[in-house]
């Protein structure tokens, strides 16, 4: 796990725990809406966060939000425009 | 910041006073002009990576109106001036503050802007795709350069913890007890046409239309004894947060639970042919009947600003505070 990942992983287990303390871990293979119930409003802040964080909003330009499924597919889109 | 001066036409008002409707789609209009100023577009224009058209959506509004500016003194035909500061945290949402007064009341500077003297209102707001009926709304980012360039914020804004909170509560006050109670949900057929636009979802400031009938039929049809409708049409809004979780649509029967709470009055009138007579505090929560969804949580408190010539209005008011008014 690269360090944009282990970005992206902390800032999502952050806005799970909020619905789900239970949950310790995150990983690529997890879904947002499935695994961690991930509502609109948790998706429009986890992208805030991580356009502060990583300094780049790959949805402003080439990638289509409503693609992202699991964690995976955040990490690929911001790796694309880093 | 934007400043928007706009005359109160009879499309605003009817032949009346500004309501919390007109005033609500004033500050709707203003946010609309705000995230596109100084851009080559059009709102209706923005859209995603993917090219589907973007709005602008509240999920919270709170309307602060003071007593010594009540909405019903914007009259027909007033210009009024309608302040608007937004910021952005991320590419979604948006946080956006007003302030509403007489063209010459709303200060540049946003430090010089008095909410204790004027009416003003704060929104959280998420652009979403224009959703289906009855689809999720989606949350979507607008393709660069499409929107203003505005403040940036560091941290979410407080309502979108606050949004959360009632999701999962299910009401923003769910603590919230008072003697003025309905035993079964009120019903509210929304009516395309009168309610909402053919095809349409629900708009915003709609909802406070419906919440305010829903408040009369309690006071008027459900309570024992009734308020008499003239004391009633004497109602001024004060203030009001709603937290917007779902939308409605056509043909759509509503289910209301509502509780409330009257008691006397604690303002002080600087007006000599108005009496604030008593303060009325009502907590509602709206349902959509088939999908058993929660569409919106709401409080408001509101004035019983009565004529101090109409002697009969006040001695219904002290019977009713008697009755209904709390210990």
């Amino acid at each position: 796990m690269d360090e944009t990942e282990r970005t992206i992983c902390e800032a999502v287990l952050e806005i799970a725990q909020r619905r789900s303390p239970e949950i310790k871990q995150v990983s690529r293979q997890h879904s947002l809406v499935d695994d961690f119930g991930l509502s609109s409003m948790d998706y429009a802040e986890l992208v805030a966060t991580l356009e502060m964080l990583l300094n780049a909003d790959p949805f402003a330009e080439s990638v289509s939000i409503t693609t992202i499924r699991t964690v995976g597919d955040l990490c690929d889109a911001y790796k694309k425009v880093l | 910041m934007l400043i928007d001066t706009v005359e109160l036409t009879l499309s605003h008002v009817d032949l009346g006073e500004l309501t919390e409707f007109a005033a609500m789609t004033l500050f709707g209009n203003a946010i609309s002009h705000r995230i596109v100023l100084g851009t080559d577009v059009t709102v209706p224009e923005i859209t995603d990576s993917d090219g589907n058209t973007l709005y602008p959506s509240y999920f919270m509004t709170h309307l602060k109106v003071p007593h010594s500016a009540l909405l019903s003194s914007y009259k027909l035909w007033d210009r009024v001036a309608v302040g608007v500061n937004v910021r952005v945290f991320g590419g979604m949402i948006l946080e956006s503050s007003y302030l509403l007064g007489r063209p010459d009341e709303i200060p540049q500077d946003l430090d010089l802007w008095n909410t204790d003297a004027f009416p003003s209102m704060t929104g959280g707001t998420l652009f979403v795709v224009e959703e289906s009926r009855g689809g999720e709304p989606k949350p979507s980012v607008p393709r660069g350069g499409l929107i203003a360039e505005m403040p940036k914020l560091a941290k979410p804004p407080a309502s979108v913890a606050e949004f959360a909170t009632v999701q999962t509560r299910g009401s923003l006050d769910p603590g919230f007890k008072g003697k003025l109670v309905s035993q079964a949900p009120i019903r509210h057929a929304v009516a395309t046409g009168r309610d909402l636009a053919p095809g349409h979802a629900l708009m915003f400031a709609s909802f406070g239309k419906i919440l305010d009938h829903v408040e009369r039929t309690l006071l008027a049809d459900l309570v024992f004894p009734p308020f008499p409708t003239d004391l009633i049409n004497h109602l001024s809004l004060l203030e009001r947060q709603t937290f917007y979780l779902n939308n409605c649509y056509g043909d759509q029967v509503l289910l209301a639970n509502v509780r409330g709470r009257l008691t006397p009055s604690d303002i002080v009138s600087r007006s000599a042919g108005s009496v604030p007579a008593a303060t009325l505090t009502m907590v509602v929560e709206l349902y959509e009947q088939t999908s058993r969804k929660l569409l919106v949580s709401s409080k408001a408190s509101k004035l019983f600003a009565l004529p101090s010539s109409r002697t009969t209005l006040l001695r219904d008011m002290e019977r009713l505070l008697f009755l209904h008014g709390e210990d």
